[in-house]
């Protein structure tokens, strides 16, 4: 099995060749752009926010919007029965196609900290903190692109969603700003919106603050959820 | 029961209220093609995947190979075109091959040296650095084809595997299938197109939810003979004759004529119509 899981990471890595426009574009210019303009017209006080917020924004993009969409053309193409019947069981090959969007997420992610770092001269105090939330984001991420992807049987109705959901979960949430800023009681709402807790989890991880284990533990409790519909989602199937 | 390539008895499948499959029993011999022919919303794609295991009946027993079919070493023996199905788009035509070989448990050397032949077989070979999404509709379909028999099946599963292709693309699949079938190769085909099944398949079931009609295309059309189309070529007109005035009536032609049973397709529309 470890070795039928190889090729389909393989497969996987190079069906993204096709994307490379794209996917240069929106792994680098895009977010790189944001990151500067952003960072141009805001006080220093903000740099961090810019920061996890840009991460944020990029890792709703790259797992939500990507596996969502994947897995739909995936299964538009026939190509989840073509798997299943070559005796690969439906779960492996969703994970492969969430471990390799997930990997070409996070293999970008390193630039714009830098960026941070160089530009903004943000000083990143626990690493293993912003590892830990980086992991779990994008894998959570990656649970919610798969829930839209079985939950919606029509491929162009997950193509949408799967982009609103995203930028609203960007820009409809405290990823840019604390939580604190918006007033009680639209606050509360701030916390059924998983990127609040993405974004807080890397910007206190550039403090070293424990806080950020805490908003951690958000997005594991979200995982637990959209693993459980997930399952339920493929059982369906 | 025991030499059965295929063999499901009284299988139901239930989708929360709507039943899909009702008390299905069918069997597949070894080197047989078995043709499953229906409606739209027959409940053939439903039962082709119980049979290639990515799906459970709710009730009832199926064996493929003499084990269950969601066996993962079962699955590794079959090859399977599913539905609607595209071959990657953005690999070439040598990987799409060669990796579903690897999938299916190939070692590097074996999925290699099985790719070559089959490009080869398959004539495939000028385009085997091509980009699967750049090939028309029937070389599409021979991919598929290659990809399912790269682990050199002992059974096939079939499904729908012409629907969309023009008549010329039509015909390259058959003379594959048929091609395979003189190989010895089992198959289960689904199809609603009648000539297909009649082109090439050893026996045919039609399907609508249940089995309501099944035995080799020459068998069903003998059952439904009692009338007999007469074509006079002479005057150009058709009769319809009762078997046992067909004698009678063909002597007192003068020119030329032919005598036919009714087609399969006359048999299918009138059993599925006595069926809804």
């Amino acid at each position: 099995m470890i070795r039928e899981f190889g090729s389909l990471i393989v497969m996987q890595f190079k069906t993204i060749r096709a994307y490379l426009p794209a996917f240069i574009f929106f792994s680098f210019f895009f977010p790189i752009g944001l990151l500067l303009m952003l960072g141009s017209i805001s006080a220093p006080t903000s740099y961090t926010f810019i920061i996890s917020g840009t991460v944020t924004f990029y890792i709703a993009i790259g797992t939500i919007t990507s596996v969502a969409q994947t897995l739909a053309a995936e299964r538009e193409a026939g190509r989840i029965s073509l798997i299943v019947a070559s005796g690969i069981p439906r779960e492996i090959y969703v994970i492969s196609v969430v471990l390799s969007n997930g990997v070409s997420t996070l293999i970008i992610v390193p630039l714009f900290i830098l960026i941070g770092v160089i530009f903004f001269h943000v000083v990143i105090k626990s690493v293993l903190f912003l590892v830990l939330a980086l992991i779990s984001s994008t894998f959570m991420g990656s649970m919610m692109g798969m829930d839209l992807a079985f939950a919606l049987r029509n491929t162009v109705a997950v193509n949408q969603y799967s982009s609103i959901i995203s930028f609203v979960l960007s820009f409809f949430a405290p990823v840019y700003y604390p939580p604190s800023i918006i007033p009680i009681p639209y606050r509360y709402l701030t916390f059924i919106e998983p990127t609040t807790y993405v974004s807080q989890a890397i910007n206190y991880s550039f403090s070293g603050s424990f806080e950020s284990l805490m908003w951690v533990g958000g997005i594991v409790a979200f995982t637990i959820i959209f693993l459980y519909i997930g399952r339920r989602l493929m059982e369906r199937m | 029961m025991d030499d059965d390539i295929v063999y499901t008895n009284g299988v139901y499948k239930w989708y929360g209220e709507l039943l899909a499959n009702e008390n299905v029993t069918i069997r597949l011999k070894k080197g047989e093609i078995v043709s499953l022919l229906g409606p739209n919303g027959a409940g053939k794609t439903t039962l082709v995947k119980q049979i290639y295991g990515e799906i459970r009946p709710s009730k009832g027993e199926i064996r493929v190979l003499g084990n269950k079919p969601t066996d993962r070493r079962i699955k590794k023996r079959m090859g399977v075109i599913p539905q609607d199905c595209h071959p990657y788009g953005d690999l070439t035509v040598f990987d799409n091959v060669y990796y579903m070989g690897r999938l299916k448990g190939l070692s590097k050397h074996e999925a290699e040296k099985n790719t070559n032949q089959l490009l080869k077989k398959l004539d495939l070979e000028d385009r085997r650095g091509i980009i699967a999404r750049e090939l028309s509709g029937g070389l599409m379909r021979r991919v598929l084809i290659a990809m399912a028999l790269v682990n050199e099946p002992e059974f096939i599963v079939l499904d729908e595997p012409t629907v969309g292709l023009d008549p010329e693309a039509r015909r390259e699949v058959w003379e594959l299938l048929l091609e395979l079938k003189r190989e010895g190769r089992t198959m289960l085909l689904t199809t609603h197109y009648l000539d297909e099944a009649e082109r090439l398949a050893d026996r045919i079931y039609f399907i609508n939810k249940r089995v309501i009609l099944s035995g080799t295309p020459s068998e069903i059309k003998g059952r439904f003979s009692t009338i007999y189309e007469v074509i006079d070529y002479s005057t150009g007109t058709v009769h319809y004759v009762e078997e046992e005035k067909i004698k009678e009536f063909v002597q007192s032609l003068k020119g030329k004529f032919e005598v036919k049973l009714p087609s399969l397709e006359d048999i299918y529309l009138k059993v599925v119509k006595n069926d809804s």
